[in-house]
């Protein structure tokens, strides 16, 4: 099977998410039970920093090197990302009520008004940014 | 009724590849590819540069079925 470049470069989005799901989540899944400190968790931070950084630089250039070819960004890439990022929002959306309610129905989570509302507010800005650009949308185009 | 086209058709009488269609009006291969097996409808500005390209009518390049 024939893939596109640009296919590829998301295969290689795709291979991240779960390499560091199996390098970095059992460690976080072991610590669930203890606050999370940086400076205990310093070493961890780096490697999850150092990771992607190496990780993209390889996979990326292997791409650039097996594909000459300058990727070209036409119009149907407009329209899959559009449909992309539209389900990505709405599922980032959706964690955050998820989030909200894990908050408000754990009892384990104690001082949870703070961060209920930090997280409400961010929902009600960013909803407030992505109505007023869908007006400016419709008023522009 | 449905958005039809003769691109692979006429691309082919001009003796013109995917890729050498998609650069001469500025889109991939893949996008050519996709018109041309009714996966992705092309914009009317996409369609025009098509049919100025192949030096055909845009409506014998894109019609309805009946």
């Amino acid at each position: 099977m024939n893939y596109s470049k640009k296919e590829l470069s998301i295969i290689i989005e795709i291979v991240f998410i779960v390499l560091f799901a199996i390098f970095f989540m059992p460690y976080f899944y072991e610590n669930t039970l203890n606050s999370f400190d940086f400076n205990d968790n310093a070493g961890k931070m780096i490697q999850m920093v150092v990771f992607p950084a190496i990780y993209f630089s390889v996979a990326y250039s292997i791409l650039e090197l097996t594909y000459k070819n300058k990727m070209i960004q036409d119009e149907r890439d407009d329209l899959i990302n559009s449909k992309s990022y539209k389900l990505g929002y709405l599922l980032y959306e959706f964690s955050f009520f998820l989030f909200i309610g894990i908050l408000a129905s754990d009892s384990s989570f104690q001082n949870s008004g703070p961060i209920t509302f930090i997280i409400i507010l961010i929902l009600l800005i960013v909803s407030l940014i992505k109505s007023l650009f869908h007006l400016y949308l419709y008023r522009t185009s | 009724m449905k958005l039809l086209n003769t691109l692979r058709e006429v691309r082919q009488k001009k003796k013109m590849t995917q890729e050498e269609l998609g650069n001469a009006v500025g889109v991939s291969r893949q996008t050519i590819i996709s018109i041309e097996t009714y996966r992705y409808k092309p914009t009317l500005e996409l369609a025009m540069k098509l049919s100025m390209k192949l030096k055909c009518k845009i409506e014998k390049l894109f019609y309805f079925s009946k």
